[in-house]
């Protein structure tokens, strides 16, 4: 039964064919060598079963290429470890087929009857490099954005066509949303079918010649090479996920920023190009165009320099060129990295990118990243609408600085610590002491001159119309008596919104009372004629105001620090 | 790759340390280790796959949507877009989008009756024919009186009442989406 429906599928599969072709003896034997096709082919497989995991959350637009990145990183399940594995994928395809290059070239690989496939390997490295140019674009972040920008430069400088080549890939006069439709049409469409097709070819003209043989008596490839092939593939896979939960994943830099100082760095299989482009400042575009192309036309040229076997020296020779081409890539490369490594100020603008990433990336997680796109989710900070008023409107006189003509407004605003200096000494230049009307008026506060417990009693008296939770309630009673019998009621109000001389405190500290200060500070019961501030009621929104007021509160229980944490980001639009 | 075919002993090809066992033996190692590599890359696919399962992916901001004026609702159905203020939507924070639409009437009692303007069949949208006084589903023809009830057609239940309220002449609406189809009402 079982044979019938075999004989049925081989007559119109011709499975038994191919399986055949596994049993055949395999020239020269098992061998390691021989493992490293398979492992490329598995690297492969992983990156397209990867790549396509990754484009059911990738979204390629300028509003949320970066967004969508970010949200595979930090919230989807397995999210980070899929991107780990086939950005360092990529890494790991880099250097199998670098290893099978030079296997085959140790061997004579190139050499009469196997040039075709010697070039298509070489064509199918081209392809592979053109993964890790379309590949870093896609994230929009700033890695991607400016490692991507100096590639495309140096495409421009390329003679005659460059112009039109930059355009055509970047779809147009800049970067924006065709740059990464184009990039992701290649990465996902272009080049897979580019691979499918060289690697078929590959594997065809490979049929005819088969590899070049190992040294030993011929073996069948299965199972004897089909287990070195899985054993070695294995391994390759764990060490590519032990590498990538090493490196901490494929990472993810904040949204592009086209305003920012950044430190482009090459992939490390770039690196010996980057390193000799800076060795030669005025050369640097003959060596960004000119070395690759005299690389690849050096290998493409092996089958004609030593085309048939018997001439060891010339081998020798090319071996040897070779040799020294990869020890002088590692020298340059490391030299590189050791200037990197040394340059003080390269690590401080690192960590400050490393904290806009973290920084990014939380808010994304916290609050996802409005429509604008990947720069926006600064604008998801909290405080961001009353910070930006704040720099327009409030900063100019009441934040620290040369020219403050009114309070400074700062963390700890309406806290005890700050009543109590106001109450001592309400003309120190931190307080009103640079406000000109008040700063010059004979009816401005005198300094508070009572016995230490009297003014504690009078700071937690105030400090409770903040609405503060933490209130002495003794102390607030004992504040009210000396309040009223004291000078203070004489001046000032504590209900109600009754004028006085002096600005009515009741709910001071609050948002309300915030509010009605923005709004028109020279208010009867505010500071009246003694007013300096221009009036916003008309010039801000309701939720402008509101916003501004809700921060003046939170400022209370700031600390500078908490400022510092909102200031960095004012910068971002 | 099959391996119930028993290979052919002393075949050319094998070598004098193949012997049948340890040939076996290999064969279903490379099998084993094989499997182990599909399962390292499947079990972690099928995980990231699945992790919107469960998940409200898109979910709108909770508070009741504000639709039309009171005075704007009358005897004859209307049709007002719901608008929520704020959508997540996987990565995006977004504003202002358009949920769905409700269909508002004014009752013979005076007070104000929402529906979903989603038909229980499939989803479609469906409208009011003020000729025949009824709503009427474009995709399925099924229909439904003026107060929703079910009359024709391939619907099980009714139009899907919504939940209102009315603040300082403005009528809110609480959006809900029910499952299609059943005659039961079930949030999706």
């Amino acid at each position: 039964m079982l044979a019938a429906v075999r004989d049925w599928l081989d007559e119109r599969t011709g499975y038994r064919a191919a399986v055949a072709e596994w049993r055949r003896p395999l020239p020269g034997g098992a061998s390691l060598a021989h493992t490293l096709g398979f492992s490329l082919a598995l690297l492969l497989v992983l990156q397209a079963v990867t790549g396509a995991l990754l484009a059911f959350y990738y979204s390629p637009s300028t509003g949320s290429a970066w967004a969508s990145v970010a949200y595979i990183e930090d919230q989807v399940t397995m999210g980070a470890f899929v991107r780990g594995v086939h950005r360092w994928g990529m890494s790991a395809v880099v250097i199998v087929a670098g290893l099978q290059l030079v296997v085959a070239a140790v061997r004579g690989g190139y050499r009469r009857p196997r040039e075709v496939q010697w070039w298509l390997g070489l064509l199918i490295i081209g392809v592979l490099v053109g993964y890790s140019i379309s590949g870093f674009v896609l994230r929009w972040d700033q890695y991607g954005y400016w490692a991507t920008k100096v590639e495309l430069g140096y495409v421009t400088d390329s003679p005659v066509i460059g112009q039109a080549a930059t355009q055509i890939l970047q779809g147009g006069n800049d970067f924006g949303n065709l740059t990464l439709t184009r990039f992701y049409a290649l990465h996902v469409a272009v080049l897979p079918a580019l691979t499918l097709i060289l690697v078929a070819l590959y594997r065809r003209v490979g049929r005819t010649h088969g590899p070049v043989p190992a040294r030993g008596a011929a073996q069948a490839a299965w199972p004897y090479q089909a287990i070195r092939n899985v054993a070695v593939g294995a391994a390759v896979v764990i060490a590519l996920a032990l590498w990538s939960r090493h490196a901490g994943g494929a990472g993810l830099d904040g949204p592009a920023d086209p305003t920012s100082v950044y430190d482009a760095r090459p992939q490390w299989y770039f690196r010996p190009l980057f390193a000799l482009v800076n060795m030669f400042g005025s050369l640097r575009t003959i060596i960004a165009l000119g070395l690759p192309a005299v690389v690849l036309g050096g290998l493409a040229a092996l089958p004609v320099i030593d085309g048939r076997p018997g001439r060891p020296r010339r081998h020798a020779l090319i071996l040897a060129v070779m040799g020294l081409g990869l020890a002088g890539a590692v020298i340059v490369s490391t030299m590189s990295y050791r200037q990197d490594a040394a340059d003080e100020d390269l690590a401080k603008r690192t960590a400050t990118i490393a904290g806009d990433a973290r920084r990014a990336r939380a808010l994304a997680k916290a609050n996802g990243v409005p429509s604008p796109g990947g720069l926006a989710v600064f604008t998801t900070t909290p405080f961001y609408e009353a910070r930006r008023l704040w720099g327009s409107e409030c900063a100019s006189c009441h934040d620290d600085g040369q020219d403050r003509k009114a309070p400074l407004l700062g963390p700890g605003l309406a806290g005890r610590a700050h009543l109590r200096s106001l109450l001592l000494d309400p003309s120190a230049p931190e307080h009103f002491g640079r406000s000109p009307k008040i700063a010059t008026s004979e009816n401005a506060m005198p300094k508070t001159e009572v016995a230490p417990d009297e003014l504690d009693a009078l700071v937690e008296l105030i400090y409770a119309e903040t609405g503060a939770p933490d209130v002495d309630a003794a102390k607030v009673a004992r504040g009210k008596q000396l309040f009223e019998d004291g000078e203070c009621a004489n001046c000032h109000n504590r209900t109600g919104t009754d004028a006085s001389s002096g600005p009515n405190l009741a709910g001071y500290g609050t948002r309300a009372y915030w509010e009605s200060m923005l709004r028109d500070s020279g208010s009867p019961h505010l500071f009246g004629a003694l007013d300096d501030m221009p009036a916003y009621d008309d010039q801000l929104e309701p939720n402008s105001l509101r916003a501004l007021a809700e921060y003046l509160v939170w400022l209370r229980t700031a600390t500078p620090d908490d400022v510092k944490a909102l200031t960095r980001w004012d910068a971002a639009p | 790759m099959s391996t119930d075919d028993p290979g052919t002993p002393g075949a050319p090809g094998e070598p004098p340390d193949g012997g049948d066992s340890r040939r076996r033996f290999l064969q279903l190692a490379t099998c084993a280790v094989g499997g182990g590599l599909g399962a390292a890359v499947l079990i972690p696919a099928a995980r990231l796959l699945a992790h919107p399962l469960g998940r409200s992916i898109v979910s709108a901001s909770s508070e009741p949507i504000d639709a039309v004026a009171v005075k704007d609702v009358g005897v004859e159905p209307l049709r007002v877009p719901l608008v929520a203020r704020r959508v997540a939507d996987a990565w995006a924070a977004t504003t202002n989008v358009v949920l769905g639409a409700a269909w508002l009437r004014r009752t013979p009692d005076g007070s104000i009756a929402a529906y979903s303007a989603e038909c229980p069949h499939k989803g479609c949208a469906v409208g009011y024919t003020p000729a025949a006084k009824r709503f009427e589903c474009p995709c399925h023809s099924a229909t439904f009186d003026i107060d929703g009830k079910r009359l024709s057609g391939p619907a099980e239940r009714g139009l899907d009442p919504l939940d209102l309220t009315v603040v300082d002449g403005r009528i809110k609406i609480s959006f809900v989406r029910y499952q299609n189809g059943g005659a039961e009402r079930k949030k999706v």
